[in-house]
């Protein structure tokens, strides 16, 4: 099984994200939510996962930093994150990739590419 | 660069297509200029400010009911009850995301852009924003079973 976490303040974010992985038909997928980036923080202590999205802006902690956070971790830093948001720009974009992000995808959120970012994460297999 | 009004319209509505396509896969079947907008539904105003590149405000009117299955949608019909709180959080959520869109799609790569909090206001049809001026465009999105309205206007 695996372990998917999404982080977006926004509960309804995150919903549209869980439809999303939903609808690209994945088998083998658990998904888990966090309200920011120190909510995700803790659950990343408690429980291993396999893949992060995250929002960029957010309260207590933000994407850029959950980011920064997850990949100067040994313990963590072998998670890919992948940043969505509906504010980037090339420019931040090639920042936050720099930063080690998996990928940054723009709001609304494309089937095609979300299912792209999911085949090179991860080992899956559609139903 | 200038940011004239007519020729950053086609892109919000757009925008607008783009994100109601993607996020619950409803087709905007016919795109048109008003001169007004004049709605005896019951609707919200979703207000959003423009910062960067331009000072200004995108609304979106949608009708209370189109909301609630909105959040319908979102939630994969997983809510027992829908409360305001999930109505604001989901149009914020719109907002946010149509209006992201549209000024990426404006802004010259690499220069950046900026928008507000999105706001969930009851819609009045208010002549400073309902009608058409020489800083407001109005348009309207017409979907197989509801209307969206669309307010660009520039400080």
């Amino acid at each position: 099984m695996n372990q998917v976490l999404i982080v977006d303040d926004s509960t309804m974010a995150r919903a549209l994200i869980k439809r999303s992985l939903e609808i690209c038909g994945f088998e083998n997928l658990q998904v888990s939510e966090a309200i920011d980036g120190l909510n995700a923080l803790e659950i990343l202590k408690e429980k291993s996962f396999d893949l992060v999205f995250s929002d960029l802006d957010m309260p207590k902690l933000d994407g850029e930093g959950l980011l920064k956070r997850i990949k100067s971790s040994p313990k963590l830093n072998h998670i890919p994150v992948v940043i969505i948001s509906s504010k980037t720009n090339s420019a931040t974009e090639r920042k936050l990739i720099a930063d080690y992000a998996e990928a940054v995808l723009s709001k609304p959120l494309s089937i095609p590419l979300l299912n792209n970012v999911l085949e090179n994460s991860l080992n899956l297999e559609k139903i | 660069m200038s940011y004239e009004l007519d020729q950053i319209s086609e892109e919000l509505t757009d925008a607008v297509s783009e994100a109601f396509e993607n996020m619950f896969f409803a087709d905007i079947e016919n795109c048109q200029d008003l001169e007004s907008i004049e709605t005896e539904k019951d609707s919200y105003l979703i207000s959003v400010d423009t910062l960067l590149p331009f000072s200004g405000n995108v609304g979106l009117v949608i009708e209370k009911e189109y909301s609630e299955e909105i959040v319908m949608d979102m939630t994969g019909g997983d809510v027992e009850e829908i409360n305001k709180e999930m109505i604001d959080d989901a149009m914020a959520e719109i907002g946010n995301t149509i209006v992201g869109r549209f000024l990426s799609r404006i802004v010259p790569e690499d220069e950046e852009f900026s928008l507000g909090f999105p706001e969930c206001l009851e819609w009045d049809s208010n002549p400073e924003y309902s009608i058409k001026s020489e800083n407001t465009r109005l348009f309207s999105l017409e979907m197989e079973e509801t209307c969206v309205y669309c307010i660009l206007s520039k400080n």
